[in-house]
């Protein structure tokens, strides 16, 4: 027997006993679409709680298959049927001579796969929670003027065409500065890709208010990347507020969750960043509004106190004349009566002053007579006839009384006065008291 | 923003002399041009730089 004929017996024995279709639960491992329109599969099964593989096969979908299949299935679960997506499958068991033993799919269940990637969803967003990051971009503060916008997207896509056409062209006037940090956003790699976006994105010195995430415009919906635990992980720890707009309708991906804001579409995200500024032109329009309401009202206050002004400055300068006035009319009074009082009173003072005076100077006189008097007793007592009287003498020399030794000689001859007569004498010795 | 709405409710509370009040009208005046300016015109310095990021990352 050749080989082929062992392997025919193969195939014929399997269409034999295995003649039907099967549901078979497995996980995609690799998935291609040929460009002949067949789609080539990898399936495989895991251990139960492990990495290791305990069954392996390969799949193929075949092109009149395919061709309903692949889109209906992305339409139905939001992502394209890609590795890593568990599926419920109905094949068929087929064996072939020369390629050997070989699945064919005829129909996926997308429920399941929905099920399978919803309960996958859950547990990111728990280990997500649990990790207490979930919040944090959330938790940023939102600019007041988002206006330096980072974008990332795949630079062709339509959606990033929407999001800047409505930007641009919005009905206010507003101005955006954008750039466009371009990511796959979508199938494998998506997630890498993006995270190498938004990591040059901060890497850059320019400050971004926002970071924009745009997907949109395919008929494929392929949102599987935005549930990737990495990706999500990461843009809960990015420094700068993040705003999706994924273009789906279906669950929202983990990544809406995380960002700050997230909205359905590109334009809606458009819409978004025009509306903050919208907001804040009425508050800016608002507060100018004020202003110049309490300006003109401080104004008005103003002008009527000035109009008055005049009257009241009279009224102040009237007041103040009157007041003088009376001080004027009481002073004088008050003058008057001074007057009379100090003339009246200094009359008064000057008849006492008199007669003290005159009193005073007849103390005084009679004072300065017995002064006088005692005076010239005492004058008299040393009158030269009193002084001789009482044994003094004044003796003369050439006609002038002699006070010292020195006004004579020895021999000169001096005339002595006495009380009754005088005598003259020949100087005989001299001699000084001391000796 | 913080600063007009401080000067305004200043404003609405007090009633400051006229040369206060224009003083501190044109602190709020400028203000609100900056921030209207951020809102309607070009940043050339901005622009200029984005231009060049877009370029590199085409």
């Amino acid at each position: 027997m050749t080989l082929q004929e062992l392997n025919q017996l193969v195939r014929n024995n399997l269409r034999q006993f295995m003649p039907g279709t099967y549901w078979v639960q497995a996980e995609v491992s690799e998935c291609k679409e040929h460009f002949s329109g067949h789609c080539y599969l990898e399936l495989i099964q895991k251990k139960e709680g492990q990495d290791a593989l305990c069954a392996k096969a390969r799949a193929t979908i075949w092109a009149n298959t395919w061709q309903s299949l692949g889109p209906s299935f992305a339409q139905q679960t939001g992502t394209r049927l890609a590795s890593g997506l568990q599926i419920l499958a109905e094949v068929t068991v087929d064996f072939h001579e020369l390629y050997g033993f070989s699945l064919v799919i005829r129909d996926i269940d997308p429920s399941y796969t929905l099920g399978n990637q919803a309960m996958r969803r859950r547990e990111i967003l728990k280990r997500l929670e649990n990790e207490g990051v979930i919040d944090q971009n959330k938790e940023l503060v939102w600019p007041e003027l988002p206006r330096c916008l980072a974008i990332v997207s795949s630079p062709g896509a339509a959606g990033y065409q929407d999001f800047m056409r409505q930007l641009t062209d919005n009905d206010y006037g507003f101005v955006f500065h954008t750039a466009l940090f371009p990511a796959t956003m979508q199938g494998q790699g998506a997630a890498s890709s993006i995270i190498a976006a938004l990591d040059n994105i901060v890497e850059n010195t320019v400050p971004f208010d926002v970071v924009v995430i745009i997907r949109g415009g395919g008929a494929v919906a392929d949102l599987g990347c935005f549930d990737d635990y990495d990706l999500c992980y990461y843009a809960t720890q990015y420094p700068i507020p993040l705003l999706t707009g994924l273009g789906h309708d279906k669950d929202n991906a983990i990544l809406d969750r995380v960002a700050h804001m997230s909205v359905k579409t590109p334009t809606a995200a458009a819409e978004y960043l025009i509306d903050t500024l919208l907001d804040k032109a009425g508050e800016l329009d608002d507060k100018a509004d004020r202003l110049v309401r309490r300006a003109n009202q401080i104004l008005e206050n103003e002008k009527l106190n000035l109009h008055t002004m005049p009257g009241r400055v009279v009224n102040r300068v009237q007041d103040r004349l009157m007041h003088a006035k009376l001080k004027v009319e009481s002073a004088k009074s008050g003058l008057k009566e001074q007057a009379i009082h100090a003339l009246t009173q200094g009359r008064q003072q000057n008849t006492l002053f008199a007669s003290r005076l005159s009193m005073a100077c007849r103390t005084t006189f009679a004072h300065e007579t017995m002064q006088i008097r005692l005076f010239e007793q005492s004058v008299n007592s040393f009158s030269p006839s009193k002084m001789l009287e009482r044994g003094f003498s004044l003796t003369l020399h050439q006609g002038k009384a002699l006070r010292s030794i020195k006004e004579v000689e020895e021999g000169s001859i001096v005339e002595t006065r006495v009380a009754d007569g005088r005598f003259t004498s020949v100087v005989h010795t001299k001699q000084p008291n001391n000796e | 923003m913080q600063e007009v709405e401080q000067i305004l409710s200043a404003l609405e509370k007090d009633n400051p002399d006229i040369d206060e009040m224009s003083e501190r009208v044109k602190r709020a005046v400028d203000l609100l041009q900056a921030c209207k300016d951020k809102l309607y015109s070009t940043d050339e310095e901005i622009k200029r730089v984005f231009e060049q990021l877009n370029a590199q990352n085409k």
